[in-house]
């Protein structure tokens, strides 16, 4: 009898530790998304900063994952280096977000290395919307078909960050915002308006030693398409008085022209500072930091180092250079915004996992944290913040706006997006309607989000197919050479002394097009289209 | 026989130098490492370069690489502007470390020698990213050398790095700037090892300074002079990649693109292709070093001057 208790007892016992076992089992070590994206020493992350804390506990708590960010500046060479790493095979282990801003020729190279088994292949989990309900959805099918390795049907990368809602990044022209205020000006709308304000800075201001300024200056970049794209707009949308989205005044070959003219007609008035393609970055820095100009084009680095020096010197300072919604958005952008948006920008971005590293079960766990990111609610959080911190409810019309404390404190930081780790996820499979929340939040009315939602069709086709699919053989042969006269061109229009001459640049142009086979190119890419049904 | 005997000879020899062959070692092994080993990879010119393939399992597209390279629209002119950037430095760069050599040689106070020695070799060892930076500062409109010059009357600033007409000057001054200390220690050491007496002797029938140099310290060093023009005139087309390209911006590309920094900027904005089409540059470059080396040599040897070989 006694045994028999003694026995009974023991079972149970066991029967008792079993869960306890299971639980232990079950209490899983966080799967660490260690991601690496692009980017300088001036968008790094602060780990102290509370909204990036809130956001790393947030994901621990809710999705055991551990959030981590890591930049990487590969700056001009980003293919090359991407080759490099990846040819070696010593590309650390982690999610990266590849393909950014530039290319179509990092897509082959992506692919490649998930030909040699560098990278995970993504097709089982995407067509798993059970378990992974919304990588598929948040990643259309357009973009899903073109990001498919030609050569073995895979999918080695996760299309990423449609829709460009850019809400972080400051788009076009950039003023100081003291000297608008002491001149009693305001944001200018258009052409003549920005013209005035800049005759009106060299006028009335000097630099810190008295030296009359040119009130124009820009970091030296040498891709134009950069230049112009967020200095007038050329790529950008608008939405006129019917509400009919259009593309932006500048965005077709007049307007290219027209915007080229002004440039030049700034340098001729020497009123864009003669160094603008010559100098150092360090040396714009320098000059901004002593009041050497008070215009300039949108630049994530300079723009914001230029801030930095201000408030390293006088953090109370009430003079920062502060961006303004550029003429080919919607001119009824709140101006005040320091983050208008860059409504059509679409880097394609590929989010790829490493083989190297990371086993089977990490890569599942990983898609689950992205699939995670992907739901609504996560991926507003992790584009906007918090309630209540970030953003609130607007009375009365129930909109996302930011709050007070947020504007008065934050927004004129304009590293805080970097700051605060916000921007970074978006690049992670955010989900589709929470990017339009977003745009309603910052500058887009509700009655806007329909008109939005349509313009991606559009984008598709009319924009600029070459961030998403492969270059084909001609393109890969002949664009890095078109790419480098346009360069050229470019800046020798903008710096020729006079009108005539800079026209003779442009009436140059697409003779020099033709020279280098770039009708072949469009034909190549309207054939590559139309086999993705576009 | 006798072939043994020498043989066996030569061995012994070896044999009894054998802590100054191990000297050797490192140099030679570097030199094979680093120099013979990688021209395998000059077959890349020959293929369409894949790095995920490698060298032995891309495909082979024989010249095609060159004929595209010499049909690019620039390729006249880049190599125009590398033989003329490539003359100026050479033309100024190789004399001017053996002047300068020969005056070293001329301060009597060695505390003095020796500063200025010190002071003439450390911007060899400043970077060019370092080095450009400088000159950015010291030519920006707002620089030192407009400041000088608005001080003397200049009514406005010159945009050094902007006009083209300045380009090849900056190159040649920044160049020699940088080089020409460390370039005249070879020459140096050459010069204190002229025998004094030779001096001594010159002076005693009545030479003057200058009529010492010519007939005494020219003749000693003519022979290194003579080694090194021969080793220089093959680097006549191997302008510093690094120098041009931190000075180097669009406003002054059009003298200031040459080959390497052509090739790298549209492989930059390229593929995979453009790997070979950089390789094709490279072996291109390098004939011609070897036709200008094998013509130097000659030529010395021709002109009684000595020779390589």
């Amino acid at each position: 009898m006694k045994k028999l208790l003694a026995l009974t007892l023991a079972m149970l016992l066991v029967l008792c530790a079993l869960p306890m076992a299971g639980v232990a089992d079950s209490a899983e070590e966080p799967v660490v998304l260690l991601y690496h994206r692009s980017g300088g020493t001036d968008s790094m992350v602060d780990e102290n900063n509370p909204t990036f804390q809130r956001l790393h506990q947030y994901a621990l708590e809710n999705a055991n994952v551990d959030l981590q960010i890591e930049l990487f500046d590969w700056g001009s060479s980003y293919r090359q280096t991407l080759m490099m790493h990846a040819s070696a095979g010593d590309m650390e282990p982690g999610v990266w977000t590849l393909g950014g801003v530039t290319d179509a020729f990092a897509s082959e190279i992506i692919n490649q290395m998930g030909m040699m088994g560098m990278v995970y292949d993504w097709t089982d989990v995407v067509n798993d919307t059970e378990n992974y309900p919304t990588l598929a959805f948040n990643a259309e099918d357009t973009f899903l078909k073109m990001a498919i390795c030609p050569d073995d049907g895979k999918l080695y990368r996760l299309p990423a960050e449609r829709h460009g809602a850019y809400p972080h990044a400051p788009g076009g022209i950039s003023i100081r915002k003291d000297w608008m205020e002491q001149l009693g000006m305001s944001y200018p709308t258009n052409e003549d308006e920005l013209y005035e304000l800049i005759v009106a800075f060299k006028d009335n201001f000097t630099n810190d030693a008295g030296d009359p300024i040119t009130p124009v200056s820009f970091t030296r970049f040498d891709n134009f398409n950069f230049w112009l794209n967020s200095w007038m707009g050329t790529c950008m949308w608008y939405q006129d008085e019917n509400g009919e989205w259009n593309y932006g005044q500048y965005a077709n070959q007049d307007g290219l022209v027209k915007a080229i003219t002004f440039l030049n007609k700034l340098w001729r008035e020497d009123l864009m500072d003669k160094e603008s393609f010559s100098h150092t970055n360090e040396q714009v820095v320098s000059k901004g930091a002593n009041g050497s100009f008070g215009v300039t084009s949108f630049s994530y680095a300079t723009t914001y180092s230029v801030n930095d020096s201000f408030y390293a010197t006088d953090p109370g300072t009430n003079k920062y250079i502060v961006s303004v919604p550029t003429f080919s958005c919607n001119p009824d952008l709140p101006a005040e915004n320091v983050n208008s948006v860059e409504i059509t920008s679409i880097p394609f971005n590929s989010t790829v996992i490493t083989t190297n590293g990371i086993d089977e079960d990490t890569f599942h766990r990983l898609a689950k944290a992205i699939d995670w990111i992907g739901e609504y609610e996560n991926s507003l959080m992790l584009l906007m913040g918090f309630e209540g911190e970030e953003w609130e409810y607007e009375e009365g019309t129930g909109r996302k706006i930011r709050t007070e404390s947020w504007t008065e404190n934050v927004s004129r930081d304009a590293n805080w997006q970097y700051k605060s780790g916000l921007c970074f996820w978006s690049s992670l499979n955010s989900n589709v309607q929470a990017m339009y929340d977003l745009l309603n939040a910052i500058c887009v009315r509700a009655s806007d989000v329909d008109s939005v939602m349509n313009i991606k069709g559009h984008q598709i086709a009319v924009y600029d197919a070459m961030n998403i699919m492969a270059a084909g053989p001609v393109e890969t042969e002949y664009m890095p050479l078109i790419n480098d006269a346009w360069t050229q061109m470019v800046v020798a229009a903008i710096s020729a002394e006079t009108a005539e001459e800079c026209q003779a640049q442009l009436d140059a142009w697409p003779a020099t097009l033709e020279g280098l086979n770039y009708k072949a190119i469009v034909e190549e890419r309207i054939a590559t289209c139309a086999e993705f049904g576009l | 026989m006798d072939h043994g005997k020498a043989t066996n000879k030569r061995w012994a020899l070896m044999k009894r130098q054998k802590v100054f062959y191990l000297f050797l070692l490192p140099g030679l092994l570097s030199m094979i490492i680093f120099s013979y080993l990688p021209m395998y990879g000059m077959v890349g010119a020959f293929q369409n370069y894949n790095p995920f393939k490698g060298f032995f399992h891309s495909p082979w597209v024989g010249m095609k690489n060159f004929r595209l390279l010499f049909s690019l629209p620039d390729f006249t002119r880049v190599f125009m502007n590398t033989v003329r950037i490539g003359f100026w430095t050479f033309v100024t760069g190789f004399p001017a470390p053996i002047v300068l050599a020969i005056l070293f040689n001329e301060i009597q106070s060695r505390p003095f020698k020796k500063i200025t020695q010190t002071i003439s070799y450390i911007p060899n060892f400043i970077s060019w990213v370092v080095a450009a930076g400088i000159f950015y500062k010291l030519l920006a409109a707002d620089g030192a050398l407009n400041s000088l010059l608005k001080l003397l009357g200049a009514s406005g600033p010159i945009y050094f790095f902007n006009e083209p007409r300045y380009f090849t000057s900056i190159v040649v001054v920044t160049h020699l700037w940088k080089g020409v200390g460390f370039s005249s220690i070879l020459y140096l050491s050459v010069l204190t090892g002229i025998d004094p007496e030779l001096y001594e002797a010159a002076e005693i029938d009545g030479a003057r300074k200058l009529q010492q140099i010519w007939h005494v310290t020219l003749p000693g060093i003519l022979p290194t002079v003579t080694l090194m023009l021969v080793l220089n005139a093959s680097s006549l087309l191997n302008v510093s990649f690094d120098q041009l390209y931190t000075m180097q911006n669009t406003m002054n590309i059009k003298v200031s693109d040459v080959m390497d920094t052509y090739t790298f900027r549209i492989a930059m904005n390229g593929m995979m292709s453009d790997y070979s089409r950089g390789l094709a540059m490279g072996v291109f470059r390098a004939l011609l070093s070897l036709v200008l080396f094998v013509f130097a040599n000659v030529s010395s040897r021709r002109l009684g001057s000595g020779s390589l070989f």
